[in-house]
């Protein structure tokens, strides 16, 4: 009996101890969400996102709680990716196409240990884990978009020029996540009237312009070459505001 | 003259020496008894203590994330989070009524020591008083001055003993 009552007593102190585990490491996960959001909204971003993995994040370096002596919390964070809109939809496309969210977040998991598992002789230690996604604490403004042609802004007739895309917060620091889409606009006035197509990934972070029209075939196929100016729009929504970013007076060559 | 067969039995004084005895161990057996239940009882009031104020710690802590504005004030013991009302979430996605459908949200602990959440419907007026939690000693709502977390503690009566529990969260108001 009095065995009975013992083991009663135990795994009483069990399981207040894992109350008290649960209760610090969702305090923990909420210090990392605070520390991420007061340092990572812009403006006025003080730390780039980008280097979350590498910042000093509350409970990155082991320690013991002063207020539960015996119990040491330990926070690791790790890359990881979701899909837009879903995974469901997404791995049905190869890799390369897949719509990847890879910079905007991060994994958290969050250790408590406390003394020592005596179910068994070994000497492992009693944990609780808790995991949970960290975001990109956003702000008000909208990001930068700036679009690049690699090589000279005339094209030649059937030329392909490779477009380079990128947005930025206005820290200047690099926003990887976004999705874009491209609007070819013909230029005004006697040098304008020019046109082209774009050939750009699901994702849009990827493009090239060409210098040609294409029919309303499928496939399609050429049928003719827009000469003159125009300009290339690269449009991409960020907390549902519309972020824009033009490279103006590209010349389609005859 | 017929004897009966000679039979064993305890003398007075054996009989008592075994009833002394019995009473001895029953009497170290309650004792075990009533400590251990003592024991469990005092855990029991101790963990619905600490339930019943989690209960209420959670409640605010949902309410917090969800808020656009968190205020604290009188002298840290009151929490007023303003948030959109969802029951007119559909009309409040036009940018002009953005800030149209609003609940203000008042959390302080009474005299009756009870955690009361006033509900103020900013549209339409009126206010509704909602009890939380009972056996509340008291409120305090403070920033973690690292994080800018809302730490809330609250004190819950424990035959007679005061103790407290606190949660950290990390607010979503995105207006100062």
């Amino acid at each position: 009996m009095v065995r009975l009552f013992h083991t009663g007593i135990r795994y009483q102190t069990l399981v207040d101890n894992q109350s008290t585990a649960v209760m610090l490491a969702e305090r923990e996960m909420e210090r990392v969400r605070g520390w991420s959001r007061k340092n990572h909204t812009s403006p006025p971003s003080t730390l780039d996102f980008n280097n979350f993995l590498a910042e000093n994040y509350p409970g990155r370096t082991p320690y013991q709680d002063s207020d539960f002596p015996g119990f040491e919390v330990k926070t690791v964070a790790t890359a990881i990716k979701i899909y837009s809109p879903c995974s469901l939809f997404e791995e049905l496309y190869p890799v390369s196409q897949q719509r990847v969210i890879g910079s905007s977040l991060r994994k958290v998991t969050v250790t408590v240990s406390w003394g020592y598992d005596r179910t068994n002789t070994s000497t492992r230690r009693l944990t609780h884990q808790l995991t949970s996604l960290v975001g990109l604490p956003t702000g008000e403004k909208a990001a930068l978009v700036d679009v690049d042609f690699i090589g000279s802004t005339s094209v030649s007739k059937d030329d392909i020029r490779n477009v380079k895309v990128t947005a930025t917060n206005p820290e200047g620091q690099a926003m990887p996540d976004l999705f874009y889409n491209y609007i070819v606009q013909s230029g005004l006035g006697d040098l304008g009237g020019g046109f082209g197509s774009v050939d750009d990934t699901r994702d849009g972070r990827t493009a090239a312009l060409r210098n040609v029209i294409y029919d309303a075939q499928t496939p399609p196929a050429p049928s003719g070459y827009g000469y003159g100016r125009c300009d290339l729009r690269c449009r991409a929504l960020y907390r549902g505001y519309p972020s824009e970013g033009v490279e103006k007076d590209i010349d389609m060559l005859p | 003259m017929i004897c009966s067969p000679k039979r064993w039995a305890f003398t007075l004084l054996e009989s008592l020496i075994t009833v002394f005895l019995v009473m001895l161990v029953f009497g170290l057996v309650a004792e075990l008894l009533i400590s251990a239940f003592q024991v469990t009882r005092f855990e029991r009031e101790k963990m619905q203590a600490a339930e019943a104020g989690q209960l209420a710690l959670n409640r605010i802590q949902c309410e917090v994330r969800e808020s656009c504005k968190v205020e604290i004030g009188g002298t840290d013991k009151e929490l007023t989070l303003t948030k959109f009302n969802a029951r007119y979430v559909d009309d409040s996605r036009l940018l002009t009524n953005r800030f149209r459908y609003l609940l203000k949200i008042h959390y302080y602990v009474d005299a009756n020591s009870t955690l009361i959440r006033d509900v103020e419907d900013l549209f339409n007026g009126g206010t509704q008083t909602h009890v939380v939690a009972d056996g509340i000693q008291g409120a305090r709502f403070e920033w973690a001055p690292d994080s800018d977390n809302l730490v809330t503690t609250l004190s819950v009566s424990v035959r007679g003993q005061l103790r407290s529990i606190s949660s950290e969260v990390c607010p979503q108001a995105f207006i100062p």
